[in-house]
């Protein structure tokens, strides 16, 4: 670990590269607005990029180096032989870093398994779920389904031993289907999901998930999921139960000066191919608005931190997201456990950062945070006793 | 006689299955006496369109929450409730000579709360039996004379198919009153009578040509009668292996 000053930015959480934004799919729900382009990062730019992050001192502890934003796939393993070789160049302090690469997994070989394979790589498969929920948003510029191509790519991290994470976006025809979803899970070998709702974020100017009723729903359909994950041999880790329970059970809590990685400045730094960087939520980076402009606040090539620190167009920003953090301090009765909605979804609902609460806060915060502590109590008062006597015929 | 206008098939909301109505459904050439119990004449056919649409919610909108409670809703159990039975089973293997199957309260259980979450609920006190026949037996109704000549105790709710085979039920299509009609416009001057098993063995003998409709359910599908129930009965006719229902009834 690297000390930095009492009041030193940072330190970096997490480190999102866009090595291009196009996706070679094009699905219903996506916010990023330039998917289609092919433009990508340049080595050189990669290497400013790494040369900006641990010059900057925002790398003091251990990170993660996210490859995000369209489908990292996309580009060649080589580009990213090539980035592991830039990024120990420049790590000269050797911060321990983690790559994350989040796929569609239409794209994956046996040459993409063979790196993937490495300790230091986690990879995330974004997947919906059967047939009918998955590929009725995840398609591709022609209008069909990708499923097939998913579970081939699944299979073939199944045959190389490559373990993964899954993300699954809820819109609300999946709030039907926990039972569903969870079959579907078992039957491909997933082990591991995280459940993203459906957001408004950029382009993506409306949600499924907006329905009155929505909550209820949500929390019925989680219910229920989270039943039949606990009870699975092995059981189905699901994020938004292991990080719900962690600030329940006092793992971490937020309160005045503890932020979330989204609201806190340079916790999160998002480059794109060109190497415009922002931080925050980022889904802001590469999006503009009326009254900030750009939310991009400089280039890896020109602009260092400190620079950008004491520029107007950061300050504001830090000041009306910091407002809004304790709007949501003040107000809302989760915000112990939460820390504060994040920016993006404030920016696109709210159309301001100084606001409070938004459909995600709603639905992935207060939601995940009732249901996790309604189970907890649940196990709490169950543990240790026997199952009743089973007679052969039932009534319920 | 023609088929009549009855109660509707329909897959129920919340399921995602394929419904394949016009090979789902079959329609047979009437019913002939047995016993005491009547017995569909195994002349199966497929439905013409034109009884097709009689049979089947045409919508492609789900019927409004009226007019789905009078359908047949067909359904699927997920497969990890499937697995769960054949865990039960595999398990209590050494125990099913004594007729008991521990743990089978507890999959019922796990059988309604997913139904409940689905909208479809088991009513309350409802009792399920797991009835397993060899292949070619004719009725799942217990105690003679079998099947539809005597009233029943308990209302049927509707069944699951728990076996690793396409299975099949018959089933007439009219509800009650639909039946008193028919006798009423075919006998004037006779009352109709008030018990359900003798109303249905009058109606065979007046409408012994009356097309029975037989719906396939495969492995985990089930279906849920209107209230009131409906004349249904399993049918096993060209199964191979043993037919295992999971029959839920109201008290």
């Amino acid at each position: 670990m690297l000390a930095g000053p009492p009041d030193a930015p940072g330190p970096l959480e997490l480190l999102v590269l866009q090595p291009t934004p196009f996706c070679n799919l094009d699905c219903s729900y996506c916010y990023l607005p330039d998917r289609q382009s092919t433009r990508r990062m340049s080595p050189d730019t990669l290497e400013q990029a790494f040369r900006w992050v641990f010059g900057s001192g925002l790398a003091r502890e251990p990170f993660t180096l996210l490859w995000h934003a369209g489908e990292p796939l996309v580009l060649p393993v080589s580009f990213y032989e090539t980035a592991a070789d830039l990024l120990q160049r420049h790590n000269v302090a050797n911060v321990p870093v983690l790559q994350s690469f989040q796929t569609n997994a239409t794209l994956l070989d046996s040459e993409w398994c063979g790196f993937l394979r490495r300790p230091d790589v986690h990879l995330g498969v974004s997947v919906d779920g059967p047939d009918f929920l998955h590929d009725r948003h995840r398609r591709t510029r022609q209008g069909r389904g990708t499923l097939d191509r998913v579970l081939r790519g699944i299979q073939l991290l199944h045959e190389y031993g490559v373990p993964f994470q899954v993300i699954t976006v809820l819109t609300d025809d999946a709030l039907d289907y926990p039972d569903e979803l969870f079959d579907f899970y078992q039957a491909n070998g997933i082990r591991s999901v995280g459940f993203n709702v459906e957001e408004i974020e950029g382009p993506h100017t409306t949600s499924s998930l907006q329905r009155a009723g929505t909550p209820e729903r949500f929390r019925r359909f989680l219910t229920r999921l989270l039943s039949l994950a606990r009870s699975a041999d092995p059981p189905l880790l699901v994020r938004e139960f292991e990080t719900s329970a962690a600030v329940l059970l006092g793992a971490r809590r937020y309160g005045p000066g503890v932020r979330t990685q989204e609201n806190k400045p340079w916790a999160i730094v998002n480059v794109d191919c060109e190497g415009q960087f922002s931080t925050y939520s980022p889904e802001l980076l590469g999006v503009a608005s009326p009254t900030h402009g750009s939310f991009t606040l400089g280039n890896v090539a020109t602009d260092p931190l400190e620079a950008v620190l004491a520029s107007a167009r950061f300050r504001r920003l830090e000041e009306e997201i910091g407002h809004g953090v304790e709007m949501c301090r003040e107000s809302c009765a989760y915000y112990r456990f939460c820390g504060g909605g994040p920016p993006a979804n404030k920016y696109f609902e709210n159309k301001t950062f100084i606001s409070t609460e938004t459909l995600f806060c709603r639905l992935h915060k207060q939601v995940c945070l009732d249901v996790t502590l309604a189970v907890l109590e649940q196990e709490t008062r169950t543990a240790g006793t026997a199952p009743p006597p089973q007679p052969e015929r039932g009534r319920v | 006689m023609i088929l009549q206008p009855g109660c509707r098939f329909v897959v129920a909301p919340h399921f995602h299955m394929p419904a394949d109505w016009p090979r789902r459904l079959l329609l047979g050439a009437g019913a002939e006496g047995a016993r005491g119990s009547v017995l569909p004449v195994p002349a199966w056919r497929a439905p013409t369109a034109e009884e097709l649409a009689l049979l089947v919610w045409n919508s492609a909108e789900p019927p409004p929450p009226e007019r789905l409670e009078a359908c047949v809703c067909l359904f699927q159990i997920p497969g990890h409730l499937r697995a769960t039975w054949w865990n039960l089973l595999e398990q209590a293997a050494e125990e099913l000579g004594n007729g008991r199957l521990p743990g089978f309260e507890r999959f019922v259980e796990q059988v309604a709360e997913f139904l409940a979450f689905k909208g479809l609920p088991v009513p309350e006190g409802a009792q399920c039996d797991a009835v397993v026949r060899n292949p070619g037996q004719g009725s799942v109704h217990e105690g003679p004379p079998a099947n539809w000549a005597e009233p029943r105790a308990l209302e049927p709710w509707g069944g699951i198919n728990l076996g690793d085979e396409q299975t099949s039920v018959v089933l007439i299509n009219l509800l009650r009153r639909q039946l008193e009609a028919e006798l009423q416009r075919q006998f004037p001057n006779q009352p109709t009578p008030e018990a359900m098993g003798e109303l249905v063995g009058q109606f065979f003998r007046a409408c012994s040509d009356y097309p029975m409709v037989r719906l396939l359910l495969r492995p985990g599908e089930g279906y849920r009668l209107p209230p009131g129930g409906l004349v249904l009965d399993g049918y096993s006719g060209d199964k191979h292996g043993p037919e295992v229902l999971l029959l839920i009834s109201s008290a």
